[in-house]
């Protein structure tokens, strides 16, 4: 038999131009639509509830927003705080924003299932250090049936 | 005049271009996104708190309507002055028949779940009410 000289074999490759293509439209549409602000939140379950018609998005700069879970714990960021902890330090924030002549958009989101008496007990102590205004965090989407659940 | 000789060598100089890492970065974020994106559901939110009048704003000579939210068990009931009902909907058209200037106050009984008081705040806001606020402890 006579077999061909050894000759070097063609490579064999992808072409992954469009590949490349459809994922970086990808990720710039990923890019352009997550929230990264919303990363450090805890995921909890908010009440099925509308929301505001008027309702304003939530400027980081300008925002506290404090996540209360069914036990009652309070975080930040991630970041668990005890109450007095948490109130004295959104008052220092209000103050550092008023300064600037803005208001300081605080936000509530708490988990549907936790008793009134844990948001009674944070809201009354934000009162007494003079945070007055807030904003009940919902899921956006209106719950069937007449109870809250 | 030789051109050809120095033709071949521009092209055979073109530097390829590596994308493996590139490629490889992209790969990671898209990854990162996509994950972090699908876990942020959109939110919305319901405005609530005291209402401080402006020097140029006198304030309402009616007294604000108090809403009281009650859970028994699966139940949850809403008081409006006097009148009590036991579902949204006939709660929103409780609050749509009384004076909207002086605002509402919405107050919650013991056993209240964080949801009850949210859906005392939405039909208040749905009935047409701008001042909205949530009591404590009473």
């Amino acid at each position: 038999m006579r077999f061909k000289r050894n000759q070097p074999m063609p490579e064999a490759g992808f072409d992954i131009t469009s590949m490349i293509d459809v994922v970086l439209l990808l990720t710039i549409f990923f890019m352009m639509s997550s929230q990264f602000s919303k990363i450090v939140q805890r995921p909890l379950d908010l009440p099925n509830e509308q929301g505001d018609a008027s309702d304003k998005p939530v400027d980081a700069e300008v925002a506290v927003v404090v996540d209360l879970e069914q036990d009652g714990r309070l975080s930040v960021g991630g970041r668990v705080y005890e109450l007095d902890r948490l109130a004295a330090m959104v008052a220092a924030d209000q103050q550092r924003v008023a300064a600037s002549g803005r208001l300081l958009d605080v936000v509530i989101r708490a988990d549907r299932t936790t008793p009134t008496s844990h948001l009674a007990r944070l809201v009354s102590t934000f009162t007494a250090e003079g945070i007055v205004d807030w904003r009940l965090a919902t899921t956006g989407e209106r719950s069937s049936g007449g109870g809250g659940r | 005049m030789n051109f050809r000789r120095r033709e071949v060598r521009a092209i055979e100089s073109i530097p390829r271009l590596s994308l493996v890492a590139f490629i490889d970065i992209v790969l990671f974020l898209l990854l990162y996104l996509m994950l972090a994106g699908t876990l942020t559901p959109p939110e919305a939110r319901i405005a609530t708190g005291v209402e401080r009048p402006s020097a140029s704003q006198k304030s309402s000579p009616l007294a604000p309507i108090r809403l009281r939210v009650e859970r028994n068990g699966d139940r949850v009931q809403f008081q409006v002055g006097q009148r009590e009902v036991a579902s949204r909907e006939a709660l929103v058209v409780a609050l749509t028949q009384v004076p909207k200037d002086g605002g509402v106050i919405v107050t919650a009984g013991e056993g209240t779940l964080v949801a009850d008081v949210a859906t005392g705040l939405q039909a208040a806001k749905d009935a047409g009410f701008s001042r909205v606020s949530y009591a404590a402890g009473r």
